[in-house]
Formats: structure tokens, C-alpha cells, sequence
């Protein structure tokens, strides 16, 4: 689904990403893990060609990431659900809204059953008319998981996804990243809370000083 | 379609008093726009009239006979850029000068003779009324035998040709300016509508969305302002068109005569629409997405 090879990334400079070369398969779920500024983000980045690699190849299923065209990137990001740290939603849409409209960019039809079996997934159908200002952190990212599984991406991306939240609220999100991986979706979630993965008998790399180095158990 | 119009009219109202004020200001560059259409068109209609007025005058030699007269007369006819042949006898010449002219007992006293020539009124057609074509008219005309001389009010010739050129360059000049104006105010509402937005814009690229699905509600807002200032430049030219009819003209009888084609209603909501989406297309063209 996903192959790395030799992908390095520098900013000014400063080598974040070095000759890294991994493979995630399809229906795998993985993590990413290392310190705040290991490089988590940008290997996430990567993959939806937010950032460009100085060097290497990268594959996420049929697109040669690298070799994109400008035109051709919105393709690649409309196959991945992503789940962002800083949420990314919308203020002034609605908690629907802002599902939906990951839905229209796609072109999908029969956008309110998606969006609603989305929510009912994340238990916020209720909140389907609220703004995402007034919605508590874990809320938020039950709306942002909402949107990455409604278009039903066989990749979804996660970065920090418990992130400020408390451990019941962080429990649940996991909880619900793997159903979502049960289901059949590739999930990568990129992380720092060792508690995600600490008796996961999923593959873990972890990042350190640039290198990718995959947890032996 | 759906998320394109429900983004457009959300960022309407949204930013309801930037959309407002620029809808009143494209308005009233359209206003302007009217104005100067309506002088032209009211200036040009009068100017229409002009060369049926004007006349070209042929002084007949003394003693012709009246068959040789109408040999002239039937000549002129024949031609095809004439409209219309008036023949006045020198006795019908005296009496109009008699007429026309208060002092012209004490004028005449002392001659015997009447020393008017017969002439003959040429109206030209609309399309010769030019000084060349006067000119070679005139030349033309001279070589027929009995013709004495030929008048034509050069003058008169010139200030109609140079009146309505310059109008037309005026209105043409001030047309393109106001124009300019109206798409440069669309396109600074959209430049800073976009900027506000660029969360969301970026929010939107991150889902996978196209260029032209960012760019679309943007132009579709750019036409809806032109729009919304043609429809209120409507109202305004109503009310203006109405106060100078049914109250101005009473004091001003030159306002009597205008005249306002009712095509310009449609005319000004298209330009507006059309200016506006103009407008926003450079705006939206020029920004990275």
C-alpha cells in the first residue's frame, strides 16, 4: 500500500528524515512513533505530498508520489483519510458540513447517509448542527475521525490523535482507529503517548535522529 | 453545484457589509456607465437629425428657360445621392426674402430689377451628408450646363461630423474607464474575501480539493456582486430617469426629449454580472492555490 525507499528530508539543513526505507501493507495498521520534532509529521506529510522528499521514492498504492503533478496531487489526497493533530475544521460549517464537504470534493452522492453513518460511528449524530468551536477536544476529534472514515479511504493517517485529550477520550479514539482498521483500512498513526502501543502486537518504527527503526518484539 | 452555491451565498452573507458597499459601489460606476451611454445615445439621436436639415443650394443662370430648367431639375433627380429637389423661381426668391427679412422694403428701394437668381434645394441623403461627399456633389453638380454656382454650409458639414466623433470617442473612452473600475472593484472584494478564507482554502487542498472547487464559489461570488450592483444601479437609473422626466423637464424643456431604451435594464445587470465575474477571475487567476 505505502513503500518508502531511501527518502530523506532536510530543513535548512537539518536532516528530519534519513534514507528511510519501509513498507506498509495493505489492511496493515502501524505506528510512527518518536519525540516532539523527531520527523512524525513530516513522514505523514510525505505521504500526501504536503512536503516533497530531497531524496527517494515514494509509492501509496498506484501513485508514484514523487512524480506527481500539481494537478494530480488533490487525486492522491482524496484516497487517504487524514486525521490532523490541529483538527482542521472548518469554524464557520457545521460539524455536517464539515463531513460533507470531504464528501463533495470527492464527488460522492448520497452525501447525508455517508455523513450521518459517519457520525453515528464517532456517537456525535447528535451534534450534526454544531459548530466545532463549541464542541470539547475530544469532540473535535471524533468529527475529524468522522470525516477521514466517511469517504471510506482504504488509507487513513493519523497524527497524534490523542493528543490533549484525557484517557478515557483517548481510550475511545483508539478504540475506534481500530475498528476502523478491522473494517479493512490501512491506518498509520503517527505518535508520541507510548500507552497507544505499548501491548499492540502491531508493527511500531520508531524515529530517532532521522533514522526509521522498526520495534523488535 | 451544491456545495459551489451553498459556499457562495454562506460567504454572502457572511461578509454582508464588504459585499454590500462593493455591490453599491459597482453600482454606481454602472450609474456613471448609464449616464454616459444615455448622452451618447440622446446626443447621437439628435445628431441623426441633423443632416436632414442641411441642404445643398444651386444658383441657376439668369434667362433659362423653363425646359431647361426642368432638364436640370430632372438631371439632379436622377442621381442617387439626393433625397429630395426644391426648385424656387426668382420671383418665389424675392417674396421669401420679403418675408424672412423685416428691413427688406428699405433694402430693395431704388431697384427696379428683382436680383435674386432662381435656385434649386438639394436635401442629400443621410449617408452623403460628409464634407467630401458635399464637395464632389457640388463639383458634380457644377459642370451641368445653366448651373451659376453651388452653396453649401461647410461649416455646419464639420460640426456635425466632428460632434458626433467626439462624442462617440468620449462615450467609448469613459465606457472602457468605467468598466475598468467596475472590475477592479470585484476583483479587490474577491482578493480580500480570498485571504479571509485561506484556513479554509487550505483545509479544503489538504481534503483533496481541486483548484477549480476552491476557485468556483470565489467567481461565482464576483458575478453575484456585479449582479446585485446592476440590479441596484436599475433602481438608481429609475429614480434618475423618472425625477428628470416628470420633474426637471418641466424647468429644463431640454430633458423633454430624452429618451431611454428599455434595453439597458438587461444590458446592466448582464455588464454588472459579466464585470464582476471578470473581475474576480483576474483576482482568483493571480493568487496561488
Amino acid at each position: 500500500m505505502i513503500t518508502f525507499n531511501n527518502v530523506s528530508k532536510s530543513y535548512n539543513n537539518i536532516t528530519v528524515l534519513r534514507h528511510i526505507t519501509f513498507e506498509v501493507k495493505r489492511g496493515e495498521m502501524v505506528f510512527i512513533t518518536g519525540p516532539t520534532g523527531s520527523g512524525k509529521t513530516t513522514l505523514l506529510k510525505l505521504i500526501y505530498h504536503a512536503e516533497k522528499p530531497d531524496e527517494g521514492e515514494i509509492r501509496v498504492g498506484n501513485f508514484k508520489v514523487t512524480s506527481l503533478n500539481k494537478k494530480e496531487i488533490p487525486y492522491l489526497r482524496r484516497n487517504i483519510g487524514i486525521i490532523f493533530q490541529d483538527f482542521k475544521l472548518i469554524d464557520n460549517m457545521t460539524v455536517f458540513d464539515n463531513i460533507a464537504l470531504s464528501l463533495q470534493i470527492r464527488k460522492a452522492k448520497d452525501i447525508n447517509n455517508f455523513v450521518y453513518e459517519a457520525l453515528k460511528k464517532v456517537h456525535l449524530r447528535h451534534k450534526a448542527d454544531s459548530y466545532p468551536k463549541i464542541l470539547s477536544g475530544g469532540e473535535q476529534q471524533r468529527v475529524v475521525i468522522a470525516r477521514a472514515i466517511a469517504a471510506k479511504t482504504e488509507l487513513i493517517l493519523a497524527d497524534e490523535p490523542t493528543a490533549n485529550l484525557d484517557p478515557n477520550t483517548a481510550t475511545a479514539i483508539m478504540q475506534l482507529i481500530n475498528e476502523i482498521n478491522i473494517q479493512g483500512a490501512t491506518v498509520i498513526i503517527a505518535t508520541h503517548y507510548r500507552e497507544l502501543f505499548r501491548n499492540t502486537w502491531k508493527r511500531v518504527f520508531r524515529l530517532d535522529e532521522g533514522n526509521l527503526i522498526e520495534r523488535v518484539t | 453545484m451544491h456545495y459551489i452555491l451553498k459556499s457562495t451565498f454562506q460567504s454572502i452573507l457572511k461578509e454582508k457589509w464588504i459585499n454590500i458597499l462593493s455591490a453599491l459601489a459597482i453600482a454606481s460606476s454602472l450609474l456613471i456607465m448609464v449616464v454616459t451611454f444615455l448622452l451618447v445615445y440622446n446626443f447621437h439621436l439628435a445628431t441623426n437629425r441633423l443632416p436632414e436639415l442641411f441642404s445643398v443650394v444651386i444658383y441657376l443662370k439668369d434667362n433659362l428657360s423653363r425646359e431647361e430648367t426642368d432638364e436640370i431639375i430632372n438631371q439632379l433627380k436622377q442621381r442617387n445621392d439626393i433625397a429630395g429637389v426644391k426648385y424656387i423661381s426668382k420671383a418665389d426668391a424675392l417674396d421669401d426674402f420679403k418675408k424672412t427679412v423685416k428691413t427688406a422694403k428699405a433694402i430693395l428701394e431704388g431697384i427696379d430689377d428683382n436680383p435674386f437668381s432662381s435656385y434649386i434645394e438639394l436635401k442629400l441623403k443621410r449617408e452623403f451628408v460628409s464634407r467630401s461627399a458635399v464637395e464632389n456633389i457640388s463639383a458634380d453638380i457644377k459642370k451641368i450646363n445653366g448651373v451659376e454656382e453651388t452653396y453649401f454650409a461647410e461649416r455646419i458639414v464639420e460640426t456635425i461630423h466632428f460632434l458626433k466623433k467626439s462624442v462617440h470617442g468620449v462615450g467609448i473612452f469613459l465606457l472602457a474607464i468605467i468598466s475598468v473600475v467596475v472590475i477592479f472593484i470585484s476583483y479587490s472584494t474577491v482578493k480580500i474575501l480570498f485571504y479571509r478564507k485561506q484556513e479554509e482554502i487550505e483545509i479544503m487542498k489538504l481534503l483533496g480539493a481541486t483548484n477549480n472547487f476552491i476557485k468556483a464559489p470565489f467567481i461565482l461570488e464576483g458575478g453575484m456582486l456585479g449582479l446585485a450592483g446592476g440590479l441596484f444601479a436599475v433602481i438608481e437609473v429609475m429614480i434618475i430617469f423618472m425625477v428628470i422626466k416628470y420633474q426637471l423637464s418641466g424647468m429644463l424643456p431640454v430633458f423633454e426629449g430624452i429618451v431611454l431604451p428599455l434595453l439597458i435594464f438587461p444590458f446592466l445587470i448582464l455588464t454588472g454580472c459579466l464585470l464582476g465575474i471578470i473581475g474576480s477571475f483576474i483576482a482568483i487567476g493571480r493568487l496561488r492555490i
